[in-house]
C-alpha cells in the first residue's frame, strides 16, 4: 500500500485541488530556502572576507528578514489548508458513508455495530487531520523541495551535489528495509500494548465482582506482575525498533559532516568560494528534514488510510433495493389493488426462507389483516411493500406495475407506516410527527393526534407540542409512544397505511384504545395491518392468513 | 490535597527520578551534539577558507565527525531510556491507582454508570505514560540544551548571548503558549459540539428504519452535516492559531539569526570579534531552535494530562464508602443476615433509596425481591454484602451489627451475583474458579451442572478450556448469566444474593434459569432480585420494594 490512495484522491472533493496547491506552496517553499541559504552565505563572506561592516550587510539582513518570514508563512499555509481539506474530505466521506448504511440497511443496521459505525464516521476520521496536514504536506516538500535543493547545489558545488543525491536515497531506502523488519515486531508488539490495557481494563471492569469474591487485593500482583514483563518485553523489541530511527539520523548527520570536511578542503584547494560554501552548508540539513517528517508522520499516514478504508467499507455497502435506471410513475395505492404473485423471500445468512410462493391482493380501498404466529413473515410480507428489500422470486405489483420498476423513494412517498417498534425523533413532539410530513401546519399536528386518539394526552402537556420526548425529556409509555407514532404515520395523510403489530407488547386497556383509534379511521385509503391480535379482526375487511414457509 | 494534579504525578513518578534525569540528560546531549555539528562545521568552513594547511582541520574535521555519530546515538540512548522510564511508570500507576480504586467498587462510585466510569479509569492511566515522554522531558532537554548553547555563545561573543537567549525563550513560549491556549479552547469548545455530533448520529442510525420509510434521510444527512460545519469552523479556527506557533518559532529562530548576524556584524568590524568566528556563531544560533521545536506538541499534550490526571484524583479522592471495623468479629456460625429499618441514600440532599426496609434471609429459606427499576433493589443487595454502609437503621449478622464484622468474612459468607456479573477474559474454568481458588475440574463441573449449563460446556471442542472473549461476548447473555451461578455455587457459601438473573432474557430462557435455580440452591438461603415477574409463586415469601420500603 502505497501512501497515497489513489480512490481517496479519486472520489475525496479539493484533495486533488489541496495537492496541486500543495506543489505550488512547496515550488516556492523550495526557492525561498535557496535564496535564505545564499543570503545567509552571502552575509557570511561579505563581513568575514571582504571586511564589511553592519551597514554593508543591512540590505542583505532586510532580505533575509522578509525571506524569513514568508517561509514561516508558508508553512503555516500549508498546514491549515492540509487541516481545512481533512475536514472537508471528512464531511463528503461521512455523508456518503451514512447515506450507504441508510440505504444498504434500511430495517436496522444488522450486522453493522451502531457503535462502530458512529465512531468510524466521526473520531475514526479525525486521522484524516495528521494525513492531510502533516503527512501530505511533508511528502509533497520531500518530493519537491529536496530535489529542487540538490539541482542547486549541483550549479554551486557539484561535489556536495553529488554526496546528497547519493545520501538521500538512503533514507527511504533504510527506512523502509530497518522499518519492514521492525514494523512487524512493533506491531505485534502494539497488539500485546493493548492486550495489556485490556487486561488491566478487564481487571477494573470485573472489580466488584472480584470484591465479592475476595479477590480484590490478589490483583494487585498479577498487574504488577504482567506490566513488567510487558515492560520488558517491549523494550527488547524497541531496542530494534528504534534502531531503524537511529540509521535515518546517522545518515542525515553524517553526510552533513561530510559535506562540510569534503567543502573544507575544496576551500583549502581555492576551488570553491566562501558564499556558495556556506549556502551549501546551510541547505544541507534542510535537504534531509522533510524525509525525515515524513518518517516520523508515517504512522499518520497508515492511520489516515486505514480510517479511509473503513469508511470505504461502508461506501461500498450494496443498496437493499436498486433503483431502476429509468423509474416509471407510481400509481396510487388507494385507488389499485396491491398484489403478491408467488413471492419468495429469504434473509441474507439465514438459510431457510421466510415466505415462499405467497399470493395475496391488498385491494383498493380495503382494510386487509394478515393473521399468522411469529416467523410466519408477516413483518417480511410489508418490509418488501416498503421497498426494504425486494422479492427473491415472483414480484409485488401495483396495479399492473411491478414495484421493482418504481423509484423506492418515490414509492414510498405515498405509504405511512407504523413499525413494529417505532421510535421518535429526538426532539419535541412537533418535530418527531414532522418527520412524516414536513410541511404539516400545527392543526394537521392536532388531527393527527386525535385520531391516533392521543389529543388529549399531548394537550394536557405543559407544553403541549413543543414538548421534548426521548433522552432528557418526557418519558413515553410503550402505549403513548405507539399512539403518537401511530399520528406520525397519519399525518402523512397517504393512500396506503402500513401498520405492523399495532397492539403487541401493549396491555389489554392500551391495546383497546390503540384498536378503537383505528376503527375511527376515516376511510379514504388502502390500510394493511400485521397483527397476530385477534381482537383487531372485527376492523378488518378481509384477512389473510399466513401459515410460513414450509420448512 | 490542594496540589495540581499533574504535581502529584510528578509525585508518583518520584521513585524513577534518576532514569528520568539520566533521559533528560542524554535528551540534552543529543540536541547540544546537534547544535554542536553545525557550529564546528560553521567554524570549519570559515577556517578552511583562510587557506590554512590542511592538516590543521584535522581536528575540526574530527569533531564534525564525532559530532554527527553522537547526536544519533545520544538520541537513541534517550529513547530506550525514557520508554522504559514510561514503562516502569505506568506500572507503578496501575498498581497505585488500583489501590486506591479496589475499596471504592461498586459503592463508592455512586449511581453513575460504573462500566463507563470504570473504562475511563484505565484509559486515564494509561494515558500517563506520555507524562514523561510528551510533556514533562521536552521542555527540561529544552531547557538544558538552550543552556548550554547560550553559553557557548557567550564564550565566543557575550554581547550575542542575551539575544540568543531571548529569541530562544520568545519562539518557545509563543508556540507552547499558542498551541497549549488552542488545545484547551479546543477540549473545552470543541468537545461538546463533537459529542452532539456523535449523539446525532447514533440517533440518527437507530431512527434508519423510519428515516428510510418516510423518505427523510437527505434532510438527516443534512442536520448531521450542519453540526459538522460548526464544528469545522471551530475546529479549524484553533488550528489556525495552534499552526501559528509553529510559523511564530520559525519566525523566531529566523529573526534571532539576523540579531545574532548583526552583532557579530558589527563586532567583527570593531575587531571584537575574529572572522572566522562569525559563520558558526550563526549556525549555532540557527540549530539551537531544534531544541524548542517540541514544545508545541508538549504544550497541547500537557493539557490533556492534566485533564487526564484531575479526573483520576477525582475518583482516588473519593472516600470509601465502607470502614473495615478495627477489631472485627469472629464469623458466625448460622448465617442471619437481617435488615431493620434501613435507611439509605447516595447523597447527602438526596432523596432516601430506603426508608425504614426490614427484611431477613437465612440458610433454607427462598426470598423473591421485586420492584420497579430504580426502587433500591441493588441497594438492599450492595448493603447485604458491605459494599455499602447504611445511614440509618440497622444491618445485623446474627444479630450483631454488619459493621462488626470484616467485609472479606460477610462474603464468605454471602455471595452476591449481580446484575451484570463480569466474565473475564479468559477460560470458562478460570472464571469459575476464582470464586474458590484450589477447586478441582470435579467440583467446577458440578457447580457448572448445578447451574445448569454442563451440557452445552461438554458438547464443546475446547470444553472448560474454552475462551469467554473480551467481557464474554462470545458467550450469549443466558449463558453468561449460568457461569456466574456456577461461580457463585463454587464458593459454597449459606447465602446467595442473584441480582436480575433474569434481565434481558427471553421468557423461555429466564424460566430455565429460575428452575434451575430452585432445584440447584440446595439448603442455601436465596434472595433473587427481579424486576420481572417469572415463577414467583416458588418462592417462600415474595417482597415488594415500594418507596424505600418492604410492604
Amino acid at each position: 500500500m502505497g501512501p497515497l490512495d489513489r480512490r481517496l484522491l479519486r472520489e475525496a472533493p479539493g484533495s486533488g485541488r489541496f495537492l496541486a496547491g500543495a506543489c505550488a506552496l512547496a515550488a516556492l517553499s523550495a526557492l525561498f530556502v535557496i535564496a535564505w541559504a545564499e543570503l545567509i552565505g552571502r552575509i557570511v563572506a561579505c563581513v568575514f572576507l571582504e571586511d564589511g561592516d553592519l551597514a554593508s550587510i543591512s540590505r542583505l539582513l532586510a532580505a533575509l528578514a522578509v525571506v524569513t518570514a514568508a517561509r514561516a508563512a508558508i508553512g503555516w499555509a500549508l498546514e491549515t489548508s492540509g487541516h481545512a481539506t481533512s475536514w472537508r474530505v471528512r464531511g463528503r466521506l461521512r455523508r456518503r458513508a451514512l447515506e450507504r448504511v441508510f440505504r444498504a440497511r434500511p430495517t436496522g443496521l444488522g450486522d453493522l455495530r451502531t457503535g462502530e459505525v458512529a465512531t468510524g464516521v466521526t473520531s475514526g476520521l479525525d486521522a484524516l487531520d495528521p494525513y492531510f496536514s502533516r503527512f501530505l504536506p511533508q511528502l509533497v516538500l520531500a518530493g519537491v523541495v529536496s530535489p529542487a535543493i540538490i539541482v542547486w547545489v549541483a550549479f554551486r558545488d557539484p561535489v556536495s551535489a553529488v554526496i546528497m543525491a547519493i545520501t538521500l536515497p538512503l533514507i527511504p531506502l533504510f527506512g523502509a528495509l530497518i522499518g519492514k523488519a521492525a514494523a512487524e515486531r512493533t506491531k505485534r508488539r502494539l497488539q500485546a500494548l493493548s492486550l495489556m490495557s485490556a487486561h488491566f481494563l478487564d481487571v477494573v471492569r470485573g472489580l466488584a465482582t472480584l470484591r465479592a469474591y475476595r479477590r480484590g487485593p490478589a490483583q494487585k500482583e498479577a498487574i504488577a506482575r504482567t506490566s513488567e514483563e510487558f515492560r520488558i518485553q517491549t523494550m527488547g523489541t524497541l531496542r530494534v525498533a528504534f534502531l531503524s530511527a537511529l540509521a535515518l539520523e546517522l545518515v542525515a548527520t553524517m553526510s552533513i559532516a561530510l559535506i562540510a570536511a569534503v567543502i573544507g578542503i575544496r576551500l583549502v584547494n581555492g576551488s570553491i568560494e566562501l558564499a556558495p560554501s556556506f549556502a551549501v552548508l546551510v541547505l544541507a540539513p534542510e535537504l534531509y528534514l522533510p524525509l525525515r517528517a515524513v518518517a516520523a508522520q508515517f504512522h499518520a499516514s497508515a492511520d489516515g488510510l486505514a480510517a479511509v478504508r473503513r469508511i470505504f467499507e461502508l461506501i461500498d455497502l450494496e443498496p437493499a433495493v436498486p433503483a431502476p435506471a429509468i423509474a416509471s410513475a407510481p400509481p396510487d395505492p388507494s385507488s389499485v389493488s396491491l398484489r403478491f404473485e408467488g413471492v419468495g423471500f429469504a434473509y441474507e445468512g439465514r438459510g431457510s426462507s421466510v415466505l415462499r410462493d405467497f399470493d395475496c391482493e391488498l385491494r383498493a380501498g380495503e382494510r386487509t389483516l394478515l393473521v399468522g404466529g411469529s416467523g410466519t413473515g408477516k413483518t417480511t410480507a410489508l418490509s418488501l411493500l416498503m421497498r426494504f428489500a425486494d422479492p427473491d422470486r415472483g414480484r409485488i405489483c401495483a396495479g399492473t406495475t411491478d414495484l421493482r420498476e418504481l423509484d423506492p423513494d418515490e414509492w414510498r412517498r405515498l405509504i405511512a407506516w407504523l413499525p413494529q417498534q417505532p421510535r421518535l425523533l429526538a426532539g419535541t413532539i412537533a418535530e418527531a410527527l414532522r418527520i412524516g410530513a414536513p410541511e404539516a401546519g400545527e392543526e394537521k399536528l392536532w388531527e393527527a393526534l386525535q385520531a391516533a386518539g392521543c389529543m388529549e394526552l399531548v394537550a394536557a402537556l405543559p407544553d403541549a407540542l413543543e414538548t421534548r420526548v426521548g433522552e432528557g425529556g418526557l418519558q413515553l409509555s410503550a402505549g403513548e409512544l405507539r399512539r403518537i407514532a401511530l399520528a406520525r404515520a397519519l399525518v402523512r395523510e397517504a393512500p396506503l397505511l402500513v401498520l405492523d403489530e399495532p397492539t403487541a407488547h401493549l396491555d389489554a386497556g392500551t391495546a383497546a384504545q390503540i384498536r378503537l383509534a383505528l376503527e375511527r379511521l376515516e376511510r379514504k385509503c388502502t390500510v394493511v395491518i400485521a397483527s397476530h391480535d385477534a381482537s383487531l379482526l372485527s376492523l378488518a375487511d378481509r384477512t389473510i392468513e399466513l401459515e410460513g414457509a414450509p420448512q | 490535597m490542594n496540589r495540581s494534579p499533574l504535581r502529584r504525578m510528578l509525585v508518583e513518578a518520584r521513585p524513577l527520578r534518576r532514569q528520568l534525569m539520566l533521559s533528560i540528560l542524554l535528551g540534552a546531549c543529543s540536541i547540544a551534539a546537534g547544535i554542536g555539528l553545525m557550529a564546528t562545521a560553521g567554524y570549519l568552513i570559515s577556517k578552511s577558507a583562510l587557506e590554512p594547511p590542511i592538516l590543521s582541520l584535522g581536528v575540526a574535521i574530527g569533531l564534525v565527525q564525532f559530532f554527527g555519530v553522537s547526536r544519533a546515538a545520544f538520541r537513541y540512548l534517550e529513547r530506550l531510556v525514557s520508554h522504559d522510564a514510561a514503562f516502569r511508570f505506568l506500572g507503578r500507576l496501575r498498581v497505585s491507582f488500583y489501590e486506591r480504586l479496589e475499596p471504592l467498587v461498586p459503592g463508592g462510585l455512586g449511581t453513575a454508570r460504573s462500566g463507563d466510569l470504570l473504562s475511563r479509569f484505565v484509559g486515564d492511566v494509561e494515558t500517563m505514560q506520555f507524562l514523561f515522554l510528551r510533556a514533562l522531558a521536552p521542555p527540561l532537554v529544552a531547557l538544558v540544551a538552550c543552556a548550554g548553547a547560550v553559553s557557548a555563545t557567550a564564550i565566543v561573543l557575550p554581547a550575542a548571548a542575551p539575544v540568543l537567549g531571548a529569541g530562544l525563550a520568545a519562539g518557545g513560549l509563543i508556540a507552547a503558549a499558542a498551541t497549549g491556549s488552542a488545545a484547551r479552547a479546543s477540549a473545552r469548545r470543541e468537545a461538546p459540539l463533537r459529542a452532539e455530533l456523535t449523539s446525532e448520529i447514533v440517533e440518527s442510525l437507530a431512527l434508519t428504519p423510519e428515516l428510510v420509510a418516510f423518505g427523510r434521510v437527505d434532510w438527516e444527512l443534512e442536520r448531521i452535516d450542519a453540526a459538522d460545519r460548526s464544528l469545522a469552523r471551530l475546529a479549524h479556527r484553533h488550528r489556525r492559531i495552534a499552526g501559528l506557533g509553529e510559523a511564530l518559532v520559525l519566525l523566531a529562530s529566523g529573526l534571532t539569526l539576523i540579531a545574532v548576524l548583526a552583532i557579530a556584524a558589527s563586532a567583527v568590524a570593531g575587531g571584537r570579534l575574529g572572522g572566522v568566528w562569525l559563520g558558526m556563531l550563526a549556525l549555532l544560533a540557527l540549530s539551537s531552535f531544534e531544541a524548542v521545536r517540541p514544545l508545541p506538541v508538549a504544550a497541547q499534550q500537557s493539557g490533556a494530562l492534566a485533564s487526564a490526571a484531575e479526573r483520576l484524583y477525582e475518583l482516588a479522592d473519593r472516600p470509601a464508602p465502607v470502614h473495615e471495623p478495627l477489631r472485627p468479629l469472629p464469623l458466625p456460625e448460622n448465617g442471619v443476615l437481617r435488615l431493620e429499618q434501613a435507611r439509605f441514600r447516595y447523597d447527602e440532599r438526596g432523596p432516601w433509596v430506603l426508608d425504614g426496609a426490614s427484611l431477613e434471609i437465612r440458610p433454607g429459606r427462598r426470598l423473591a425481591l421485586v420492584g420497579e427499576s430504580g426502587a433500591g433493589k441493588t441497594t438492599i443487595a450492595n448493603i447485604l454484602v458491605r459494599f455499602l454502609e447504611l445511614d440509618g437503621g440497622r444491618a445485623t449478622l446474627d444479630g450483631h451489627d454488619l459493621r462488626d464484622y470484616a467485609q472479606d468474612d460477610v462474603r464468605r459468607l454471602v455471595a452476591l451475583a449481580d446484575q451484570d456479573a463480569h466474565l473475564f477474559s479468559t477460560t470458562i474454568r478460570e472464571n469459575v474458579r476464582f470464586a474458590r481458588p484450589g477447586a478441582s475440574d470435579e467440583e467446577i463441573a458440578t457447580a457448572l451442572r448445578r447451574a445448569g449449563i454442563w451440557e452445552w460446556i461438554s458438547s464443546l471442542p475446547a470444553g472448560l478450556d474454552t475462551y469467554v472473549g473480551e467481557t464474554g461476548d462470545q458467550v450469549s447473555g443466558g449463558q453468561r448469566r449460568r457461569i456466574a451461578l456456577a461461580r457463585a455455587f463454587l464458593s459454597g457459601v449459606r447465602l446467595l444474593i442473584l441480582d436480575e438473573p433474569t434481565a434481558h432474557l427471553d421468557r423461555a430462557t429466564a424460566e430455565a434459569v429460575m428452575n434451575d435455580l430452585f432445584s440447584a440452591s440446595g439448603d442455601a438461603g436465596l434472595l433473587v432480585i427481579t424486576h420481572d415477574e417469572v415463577a414467583l409463586e416458588r418462592f417462600d415469601q415474595v417482597l415488594r420494594l415500594e418507596n424505600g420500603r418492604i410492604i
